[in-house]
């Protein structure tokens, strides 16, 4: 009986041993167990938060128990105790390797962080320095219109200024001249009226000399008159012998009554014709040819034998053809 | 000082007197123009039917307008331009030179003459031109250089190559005489007869075709007027209404004929409208109106109308179709025909007991006696161009055709050996 507990016993036994596994080593374990958890939930935390994935020890879905003695047990239970803290060391130095490179990541996430927001800082910094700049030259440029303005005025002011002063200057002048003027016609019309009572006083005696050159200038003119009539009367009778003779040449074509042909006449001092040209056309060639043919006519032209008359009125003259 | 300022002024008149020095003509010679018609040279001595240039020398003699220098005067025959003595031709006191060549082709059949007119005193070539014809063709062409002649020196066209129509009478036996409408040259000459009658035929007016002749006859014994085809010779009666039917006249644009009828009762002016036969009357008076011609425009027509006691001229539109008398001058006035241009009308005045052609201008309404020479001058017809006035007067004892210038300033006879020479009709341009 001894030998061979039995199943009720055997139970109370293991229930023992495990109570007291639990009861020396209780809190240890307990802080290995949370311990255990804490890390496992970290790995799985770690795991959905990095690319790679975390392979977890797959756990006995079975366990097989046997009866061992107590001394079993605690060199079991030391071993056990190595290997879990061997476990549990690996787990640390895990951890802590994760932990690093998580920490280095960070790290470099954060530097990263760090670097663009510099360079966001930067860049606004130059953006703030180019408005800067660009509202200076703005202003620049408004001070100097402004500027230019205020010297535009000034100039006009002052130009305004040195007109109204010329203006006064002049209008000073013109008083002054004309005081001057008013002076000087005094003097003048005082001067003057002193020879008209002189002048008056010499006319009587002048009056009969004027009338005595008048009448010589009569006389002159009278022979100038009657050397100009004598020149007209020779024109106008070299005229008239000039046209009966082309009227005797002129065969008026039929209907040419309203048609007017003029051509100018250039002769040679002995009456030849020199040429004849058409300057004023009738529209009609018929008429035209038969005015210069008239022209033409002609054998010889009656003119005056004084060559200055010639020269004046017949060298060059005109002929109208228009039928009546 | 005032006799300064007058010598002065004096003085500036005379001088701008020198300055637009222009001689005013406005009066011409009376005489014809000179024209030498150098004998046109025949070359290779072929016998020429007909003279041309002696036939283009009478034509320009007998327009009135030129005087031809006789061949005899001539103090050389040139042949061409370059042959020529100007100073020989102005010493003769020509204006113009014309001279040509005529040769007679085997080949052809034709003459071929080549002509230049030569305008003395300017020394210059002013036409000329090479023709050809057969020897019958030769008088025809003649006139045709006539014609251009003519108006390469007047400006106004020539009426050489047109014809004239007329009526001459032949007393056969005492009872009978013999009617003869001919169509000639408008020299008189290459007459032929259209038609013959022994009744009286009058009135002749070509049309402005110049292909048909309307006139009245009497042939189928009544009074009728009838149409005739001048090549064809092909005769249309137009009307023959019971009393006169006279006086025909074609219309400027030959769609009709003005007329005297007395259908109505008296003689009055009628339009009859070949194409749908209608007659018009323009006229109702219990005096006799006659003799209606037209004006250029066909807007008005003119007539003869004793209305007033006496034959006188009288004017009316053919819409408004009111008279309006327009020759005062004498007691007798008759046979109206209006000049080309619309600004004269001729007719027949009797002055003295005798009647001659006169004119009156229509804007002026000056007349002017034309023909105070002649005596019983009646039936004035207008050349074409104007210029010239083909009427039938009294020569010796029998009736002769003449022509006198619009102006009264020449006039001729045309010879005829035909008895008495009547109702001369004067043609359009035919060409």
């Amino acid at each position: 009986m001894n030998k061979r507990p039995s199943q009720k016993t055997k139970i109370e036994l293991l229930l023992n041993a495990i109570k007291s596994i639990y009861s020396t080593n209780d809190k240890r374990f307990l802080v290995a167990s949370l311990l255990l958890h804490i890390v496992l939930f970290s790995m799985l935390l770690v795991s959905w938060q990095s690319s790679d994935p975390v392979k977890l020890n797959s756990i006995p879905s079975s366990v097989q128990a046997r009866v061992i003695s107590l001394d079993e047990l605690k060199a079991l239970r030391s071993k056990r105790e190595a290997e879990q803290k061997k476990i549990v060391d690996r787990k640390k130095a895990l951890t802590k390797q994760k932990k690093d490179k998580l920490r280095k990541k960070e790290l470099k996430r954060k530097k990263e962080l760090k670097r663009k927001k510099d360079l966001k800082k930067k860049e606004a910094v130059a953006k703030k320095k180019k408005k800067e700049v660009k509202r200076k030259a703005a202003e620049q440029k408004k001070i100097q219109i402004q500027k230019k303005e205020k010297a535009k005025k000034e100039r006009l002011k002052k130009e305004k200024k040195q007109k109204e002063a010329k203006q006064k200057e002049e209008e000073l002048l013109k008083k002054k001249n004309k005081v001057s003027e008013q002076i000087k016609r005094k003097v003048r019309e005082q001067r003057l009226l002193d020879k008209m009572l002189q002048a008056e006083a010499e006319r009587e005696q002048d009056l009969e000399r004027e009338l005595e050159a008048e009448r010589a200038a009569k006389a002159l003119s009278r022979q100038q008159e009657l050397a100009l009539e004598q020149e007209l009367s020779e024109t106008e009778k070299f005229l008239s012998l000039i046209r009966s003779r082309v009227v005797n040449q002129w065969h008026i074509p039929p209907k040419s009554t309203g048609l007017s042909v003029v051509l100018q006449i250039k002769l040679l001092p002995t009456g030849e014709l020199s040429s004849v040209r058409i300057i004023e056309r009738s529209g009609v060639k018929a008429f035209d040819q038969s005015a210069e043919n008239a022209a033409r006519g002609v054998q010889k032209y009656p003119v005056p034998e004084k060559r200055e008359l010639f020269e004046k009125q017949f060298r060059v003259f005109s002929m109208r053809f228009a039928p009546s | 000082m005032k006799l300064i300022i007058t010598v002065f002024s004096f003085l500036v008149c005379v001088q701008s007197v020198y300055a637009e020095l222009m001689i005013e003509i406005t009066e011409g010679s009376d005489t014809a123009l000179p024209i030498a018609i150098v004998p046109f040279a025949n070359k290779g001595g072929f016998p020429i039917p007909y003279d041309v240039s002696r036939i283009v020398a009478n034509d320009l003699q007998r327009s009135g307008d030129f005087d031809a220098l006789p061949i005899g005067k001539m103090l050389s025959l040139p042949e061409k331009f370059d042959q020529v003595h100007f100073r020989d031709w102005r010493m003769l006191g020509q204006n113009y030179v014309l001279l040509g060549q005529l040769k007679y082709s085997e080949y052809t059949k034709k003459y071929v003459i080549s002509y230049e007119l030569i305008d003395v005193l300017s020394q210059q070539r002013v036409l000329g031109e090479v023709l050809s014809a057969g020897p019958k063709g030769l008088r025809k062409l003649a006139h045709k250089i006539s014609d251009a002649v003519y108006e390469v020196i007047t400006g106004v066209r020539g009426v050489f190559s047109t014809k004239i129509a007329y009526i001459t009478l032949k007393q056969l036996t005492k009872n009978k005489q013999e009617y003869k409408l001919h169509v000639a040259d408008a020299d008189g000459k290459n007459d032929f007869v259209l038609f013959k009658s022994n009744e009286p035929m009058l009135s002749i007016s070509w049309s402005n075709d110049g292909k048909h002749l309307a006139y009245q006859s009497f042939h189928s014994g009544r009074p009728a007027i009838y149409i005739q085809h001048i090549r064809s010779g092909d005769q249309r009666k137009v009307t023959s209404f019971k009393g006169l039917n006279s006086a025909p006249m074609w219309s400027p644009d030959d769609s009709s004929l003005v007329m005297t009828l007395s259908k109505d009762g008296n003689a009055e002016i009628y339009i009859y409208d070949l194409a749908t036969n209608k007659v018009n009357r323009l006229t109702n008076h219990y005096g006799i109106d006659t003799e209606a011609s037209w004006s250029p425009d066909g807007k008005e027509v003119v007539f003869t109308s004793d209305r007033s006691g006496k034959p006188q001229v009288y004017r009316m539109n053919i819409k408004e179709k009111k008279p309006e008398r327009l020759t005062f001058v004498g007691n007798y006035n008759a046979r109206p025909r209006f000049s080309k241009d619309g600004e004269s009308l001729y007719y027949v005045h009797r002055s003295r007991g005798s009647f001659h052609i006169a004119a009156i201008n229509m804007k002026t309404e000056e007349q002017l006696v034309l023909t105070s020479k002649t005596s019983l001058d009646e039936s004035p017809s207008v050349s074409p161009n104007g210029r010239m006035i083909i009427y039938s007067t009294l020569r010796g004892k029998n009736s002769v055709l003449a022509v006198v210038s619009v102006d009264g300033g020449s006039k001729y006879f045309l010879p005829s050996n035909s008895g008495d020479v009547r109702e001369p009709a004067w043609s359009p341009f035919l060409n």
